[in-house]
């Protein structure tokens, strides 16, 4: 054992003999007084105390679109009330009257904005001291809003020039800017200038309904499915989808369905479809629905057809037949080199399909005009086949034509 | 003794419980504060340092049965510092070179002046050295266990003990030959 080893032993032997002190348990016990509690926090509490802050910074900030939510979800869905004017004259919407200046003389005011589901209208007035607000107005048209979730194109817009051409006052219609934007920016598409407002939802937005239709209307080769229409102070949207194939066979299928509140049938405003290999989605705009609702009904009163007609028609110009109620007109056949071409007319919305001469399928179809009659429009066009054969008659599989369906879909309200 | 309960009203914040169960091994925690500090007074103060951290921590101790070894665990990392303290403070100027010893530490008292001796040169050496001496000498450990609480492995270990031993009889010696 080195000396060391034998000084490390005796150290070992000393500290075994150590008597533990007396005064440790005091000691220890005043160390413990003069502990404050402010450091023992359990970690699981910081947790609960920061989501806290959080839930409660914004829920705070995003107050008004949390009601807006709220009133959605708990039924507060009356449709209070008509159109843009209404709305206008009533003080709603919220007011803006913020200018910007674009070029020497020129400004731009935003006065106000209505904002709903379905839009946001700008109410804006051009001001150019030259006398050509018209002309400036067109080269700085608003391009879109900006904000908080928000990129917001503008659709549409209209506006009036006052006598002496300094003024121009009207609205433009933008995509509806998000609930939780707190400030937009307008960006114009002639100018780098940007103009800020603030913008209050609780204000500018107003309440909806959302209602399922979920209702069908067999058609022809398939059926038209309304599914929900959207109710906003400033129009009424009304969404569906139909497997209708070869929907652009007629001309503006949906342009027959028609909206009836009251038994009044509602402003059309516009509408859009969307194809796709699955089917199609059709969106169809009317005016916004009166305050007091008693009764609201789509009415397809026509739509596309399709007739399966395994019909021959005799070609020999200036001959008329009739098929499926719809006239024929065979007005001229030429045969040329390589091709027959038979120039037919009928009613503009009648289209022919699965057309043959002989054995020849129908290549193409070429020079279609349209003539107006005195209470229909004539469609004129030639067909073309790639055959000289020639053959007494011509034939035709179906048609795809505008037919009366005449149906209704009644829409409840809970 | 119900340790588990005691626990569970420590980390309520019961100042009492926390006290009964350092009481309950007070000669361990006392010897152990002792093997790393080498006097009474440090020993006490590493064990105040501790209560007071065991306090401030014991609400995130998972699993109350092991009590005692964490609060240990504390306790030495209380008597690391208060030994770095105690470094700053005295022993760069009274440690003048390697075998030399500070008159000011020496004390009339032959006993106490040995033992403080083995103490200084153990705090001379590299720290994870003294330590695993301590350990070995102090607390009777054997070289797992030793491993198993300074978290090397076994070769480090012995190394450790063997190259602070050899440091230690160098200095031991230079001392002898003054």
């Amino acid at each position: 054992m080195t000396e060391i080893e034998r000084r490390l032993r005796e150290e070992k032997q000393r500290i075994d003999e150590q008597e533990t002190p007396k005064e440790l348990e005091d000691r220890l016990r005043s160390a413990l007084t003069h502990t404050s509690n402010t450091k023992r926090r359990k970690p699981v509490m910081w947790k609960i105390i920061a989501a806290f802050f959080l839930a409660a910074i914004l829920l705070s900030y995003n107050y008004p679109a949390l009601a807006y939510y709220g009133k959605q979800i708990l039924g507060f869905d009356e449709v209070v009330s008509g159109t843009l004017q209404d709305l206008n004259e009533a003080g709603k919407g919220q007011v803006i009257e913020e200018s910007i200046t674009l070029e020497k003389g020129v400004t731009f005011t935003v006065n106000g904005v209505i904002t709903d589901e379905n839009r946001l209208v700008l109410y804006y007035t051009f001001e150019s001291e030259k006398g050509n607000a018209g002309d400036v107005s067109s080269y700085y048209q608003p391009a879109k809003l900006t904000g908080f979730l928000t990129n917001s194109h503008v659709q549409s817009g209209h506006g009036q020039v006052n006598s002496d051409g300094t003024e121009l006052k009207g609205t433009f219609d933008f995509e509806p800017p998000s609930a939780f934007a707190k400030k937009l920016t307008l960006h114009f598409g002639g100018s780098e200038k940007t103009l800020e407002f603030h913008y209050d939802p609780f204000k500018a937005l107003e309440s909806r309904v959302v209602q399922d239709i979920n209702q069908e209307v067999q058609v022809d080769s398939g059926r038209i499915k309304f599914e929900s229409l959207t109710a906003s102070p400033t129009q009424t949207v009304i969404k569906g989808t139909t497997n209708v194939k070869n929907l652009d066979q007629v001309m503006q299928p949906f342009g027959r369905i028609s909206l009836w509140a009251n038994g009044n049938k509602m402003d059309e405003m516009g509408r859009g479809v969307a194809s796709s290999i699955s089917g199609s989605t059709f969106e169809l705009e009317f005016d916004a629905l009166p305050q007091k609702l008693k009764s609201l009904n789509i009415k397809v009163d026509e739509f596309i057809g399709y007739e399966d007609l395994q019909a021959e028609v005799p070609l020999v110009e200036g001959t008329e037949v009739e098929v499926a109620g719809e006239t024929v007109k065979v007005k001229q056949i030429t045969v040329k080199e390589h091709q027959t071409e038979v120039t037919i007319s009928t009613k503009e919305s009648v289209t022919f399909d699965d057309v043959s001469l002989g054995n020849e399928p129908l290549s193409t179809t070429v020079g279609q005009s349209l003539k107006k009659k005195s209470n229909f429009i004539e469609k004129e066009r030639t067909l073309v086949f790639e055959t000289t054969t020639s053959a007494p008659s011509m034939f035709v599989g179906g048609m795809y034509y505008i037919k009366t369906y005449n149906e209704k879909v009644e829409i409840t309200f809970e | 003794m119900d340790i588990q309960r005691l626990v569970k009203k420590a980390k309520k914040g019961d100042k009492e419980a926390l006290l009964e169960l350092i009481m309950e091994q007070k000669d361990d925690y006392y010897k152990l504060a002792y093997t790393y500090t080498g006097n009474r007074d440090d020993a006490l103060d590493a064990m105040e340092d501790m209560i007071v951290k065991l306090y401030e921590q014991i609400p995130r101790l998972k699993k109350p049965g092991s009590f005692y070894s964490w609060s240990k665990t504390i306790l030495v990392n209380c008597c690391h510092s208060i030994h770095r303290k105690r470094k700053k403070l005295v022993f760069v100027e009274d440690w003048t070179d390697d075998a030399g010893i500070s008159s000011q530490e020496v004390s009339p008292i032959e006993t106490s002046v040995q033992h403080m001796h083995i103490h200084q040169l153990l705090s001379k050496l590299n720290p994870n050295q003294a330590e695993a001496i301590r350990l070995r000498y102090f607390q009777d450990l054997d070289y797992q266990s030793i491993a198993n609480v300074t978290n090397t492995s076994l070769g480090t270990v012995k190394s450790r003990i063997f190259q602070g031993l050899n440091k230690l009889n160098q200095w031991y010696g230079g001392e002898r030959n003054d």
